[in-house]
């Protein structure tokens, strides 16, 4: 498996009491699948991403990435950990502005053992099909073309693991379904895992693995308010 | 920045500015600055005439010979003082051993244009001197117009200041 | 992209803070060399001027006075000694030779000495160093004979253009005075020697004597009775070893027990000498650090202020991998590399300040100055570098430790 999740609880400090954002008894993900968690705005979906990611410590519960008990590793290791098994996309693209297109994605190598490779760094440009754009800035790069920058960076260091937190959040409909299929193709060639979380239903639905976020997190269901803990964690799509 | 990241910045940087200064400062204490003393120019020990104030016997033995420089006081030990003795007789103890007497005679610094009768420097010579570390002596000089006692204590030097304060026949503890 | 890439890059993207601070450093480091360069020079040629010459006979008064006048051609003598009681000092066992020379006239602002002619053949101006007139050496002509005849140091024959043969009357005083009619030719130029020597004017001491309007001291040259000088360079014989004649102090202390001279080491006079200017290098020194001081705040200011427009992009690069150590190290190489630069800088500025302020000291003084002179301020300079990089980014570099990934990974709107 490359995800494993048992008894996960995940709590936001509201002030006055603690808010449980996600409670999930058990999830799992096999080696080189691609799974797609949907449920609307605020339901704790990217939480669950950031713990995945090492981000966010979770309350209570068992999370086992790609071999990792990430509950028992220090900040320091976690850092290495996301340096060499996880790629993460983010659904305000979050490219580092003062970067070219082909910076960006060799930033994406800068932090794991491996040698930064220009080569590698143009040739993912290339599949996300941006050949042309690779000196271009984010600010001069349209919304769409941002994601795919996003999405070669993810795979720069050959993750074993994608994460990709509303990757078309930002794009129109049209966009939105190329993106996807571009990511979904990028990991079945590089032979790594996806987990996407959106609140788009056309998204989701390419995906053969979909999953519903309220029928594995029982926070969500018992709770009423997860708006409110979305708030809190700041951050929480 | 906020305010309390700028007063940091701020705060750090004087007191940066502060080390550096107080280092430097450490680094240039100024040379010769050090506080005035009483210097034997001829590298012989001084014994104070009377008081620090009135002057100084400055007092080397070399050999045989035993010198003595009258000079002047508190700091002006460079200064000679000039004395109308044609020879002056000291009464010498060495390691509290009986008394000799020794003639010290004038040996006018002719670049200074002394004569025998005003004359700041004298010499005694005594076989038995040779060999001598340490000595006390006694005797009187005719300086600044009246007569005066002159307590040697060689090599340590004579300063009424230093001495424990005993009555007159008392030793001294 | 390696990481020194990523450091230079985030320094790009904030030049103009980056650039500030750079000239900030730049400007306290390049004082801090120039002052310092200068101070030490300064102090080794004042010291190197007086190691030639082992004591200075001269009269009574500042001590100070004496070895400015006799070895820096600055100041007045405070007076004359006799003939006669220089001959007594030449007397003493311990003196070797005696150079004596009057001082007091001068031409077109430089001093005009009249000295013994030994000065310009036997005189060492430093240990083992004789004046040259070989052409070789930068020198020209040859030492003055008894007469109408003068030398002149190097510095005087460049600035006057003088050139052999050429005549000058000299004026009595050193500033302005009645001018004497007498024309004296320059025979000779010594080559340079780099000290206040080059500044000078020499002249036979009989020619003094007997220079015109000098009637009332024209006897001194036939009459030694009469006979006056300003003062004498002695050179001591050494003892075994080369040390210095410890009879030396001996023969100072009688002489200046007399009314009619002192005799001057200036070994122990040039101390007091760097005290009074002491506190002129201390106030530049001090201004210096200040600079340098304020250049740390305003890197600090920077990095700061820099870190504050660049937490998401800290955050961003935590979440892709960057460890917290890497993070730390990222802002701390910034400053590294600010303070460094700006360091380099400033070396490059300061030795540029000390190479136009020797040219300045040269003409004034005769003090020859090297730009390329490596002074404390160049040795210390790394480290203390380095120390300020590390001191200036470690604030903001702990700031960026404790950045809270997801929180800052928030659209900045």
């Amino acid at each position: 498996m490359i995800v494993e999740l048992k008894d996960l609880i995940v709590e936001y400090d509201l002030g006055t009491a603690p808010f449980t954002a996600v409670d999930i008894p058990a999830w799992s993900l096999a080696r080189g699948r691609q799974a797609a968690i949907h449920g609307p705005s605020g339901c704790g979906k990217s939480t669950l991403l950031h713990v995945v990611a090492g981000l966010l410590a979770p309350r209570s519960g068992r999370v086992r990435v790609c071999g990792n008990e990430l509950t028992e590793m220090s900040e320091s290791d976690l850092d290495h950990f996301r340096a060499a098994h996880v790629g993460y996309i983010f659904q305000d693209f979050n490219l580092l502005q003062g970067y070219t297109a082909v910076e960006n994605v060799l930033l994406g190598m800068a932090f794991s053992r491996q040698k930064p490779d220009r080569h590698r760094a143009r040739e993912l440009l290339d599949r996300v099909g941006l050949s042309h754009r690779v000196k271009h800035r984010p600010a001069q790069l349209s919304i769409g073309e941002r994601q795919r920058v996003a999405i070669a960076r993810a795979l720069a260091r050959k993750p074993e693991l994608i994460l990709a937190d509303e990757p078309t959040g930002s794009l129109d409909p049209a966009h939105a379904g190329e993106v996807v299929n571009l990511l979904r193709e990028a990991c079945r060639q590089d032979g790594c895992s996806l987990i996407v979380v959106s609140h788009d239903p056309g998204v989701v639905g390419s995906f053969d693995e979909a999953i519903a976020f309220m029928e594995l997190n029982r926070a969500f269901s018992a709770s009423g308010t997860p708006r409110a803990a979305a708030v809190a964690a700041g951050g929480v799509a | 920045m906020n305010t309390k990241s700028m007063s940091v910045a701020v705060l750090v940087g004087a007191l940066l500015a502060a080390g550096i200064v107080s280092g430097c400062k450490t680094d240039k204490a100024p040379a010769g600055k050090e506080e005035e003393k009483h210097e034997a120019h001829h590298g012989g020990c001084l014994n104070a005439i009377e008081t620090c104030a009135v002057g100084h016997a400055e007092v080397k033995l070399e050999g045989e010979v035993l010198k003595v420089w009258f000079v002047g006081g508190e700091t002006e030990t460079d200064k000679a003082v000039r004395v109308s003795d044609t020879q002056i007789v000291l009464a010498v103890t060495i390691d509290g051993g009986q008394g000799r007497s020794l003639t010290l005679e004038p040996r006018p610094i002719e670049l200074a244009r002394e004569k025998v009768g005003d004359c700041s420097y004298f010499e005694g010579k005594a076989a038995w001197l040779a060999g001598v570390k340490k000595f006390s002596a006694a005797g009187q000089v005719n300086l600044k117009g009246k007569g005066r006692p002159v307590r040697i204590e060689y090599p340590e030097g004579f300063d009424p200041d230093d001495q424990p304060a005993s009555k007159a026949g008392e030793p001294a503890k | 992209m390696r990481l020194w890439r990523i450091v230079l890059k985030s320094l790009r993207q904030h030049s103009l803070s980056t650039g500030f601070a750079v000239v900030n450093i730049a400007l306290g480091v390049a004082l801090l060399v120039a002052v310092v360069s200068l101070r030490e020079q300064a102090h080794a040629n004042l010291t190197q001027a007086g190691v030639g010459v082992d004591a200075i006979l001269g009269p009574k008064g500042s001590p100070l006075q004496i070895v400015l006048n006799g070895l820096y051609h600055m100041d007045e003598m405070p007076g004359k000694i006799k003939w006669p009681y220089y001959q007594k000092v030449l007397a003493n066992p311990i003196v070797q030779e005696g150079i004596p020379f009057c001082t007091g006239h001068s031409y077109a602002g430089f001093r005009v000495n009249a000295i013994d002619r030994r000065f310009l053949t036997d005189f060492e101006y430093l240990p083992g160093k004789t004046f040259s007139f070989r052409p070789e050496d930068g020198g020209r002509g040859r030492a003055f004979a008894d007469g109408e005849e003068a030398v002149a140091g190097w510095a005087v024959a460049k600035e006057l253009r003088l050139s052999l043969g050429q005549t000058f009357n000299p004026v009595c005083g050193v500033s302005a005075g009645p001018m004497h009619k007498n024309t004296i030719a320059f025979v000779g130029v010594l080559a340079p020697t780099g000290t206040p020597h080059d500044r000078a004017i020499y002249i036979p001491l009989n020619t003094f004597y007997t220079l015109d309007g000098h009637e009332s001291v024209a006897r001194m040259a036939v009459d030694e009775q009469y006979r006056e000088i300003s003062g004498a360079y002695l050179k001591i014989k050494r003892v075994r070893g080369g040390a210095m004649n410890l009879n030396l102090q001996s023969m100072k202390y009688d002489i200046n027990q007399s009314t009619e001279a002192q005799l001057v080491v200036p070994g122990e006079v040039l101390p007091r000498l760097f005290e009074i200017i002491g506190w002129v290098d201390g106030a530049f020194l001090a201004v210096a650090v200040l600079v340098t001081g304020l250049g740390t705040t305003c890197l600090l200011v920077s990095l700061v202020s820099a870190l504050r427009e660049r937490r998401r992009d800290i955050a961003l690069m935590r979440s892709i991998g960057a460890t917290r150590r890497t993070v730390l190290g990222l802002v701390l190489s910034e400053s590294l590399v600010i303070s460094l630069f700006g360091g380099l800088l400033g070396l490059m500025l300061g030795h540029g300040i000390v190479w136009i302020g020797s040219r300045y000291i040269q003409a004034e003084t005769g003090l020859r100055f090297s730009w390329l002179h490596l002074s404390l301020a160049d040795a210390a300079l790394l480290p203390a570098l380095v120390v300020v990089g590390l001191l200036a980014g470690l604030f903001p570099a702990v700031q960026a430790y404790r950045l809270g990934v997801l929180r800052n990974l928030r659209p900045v709107s």
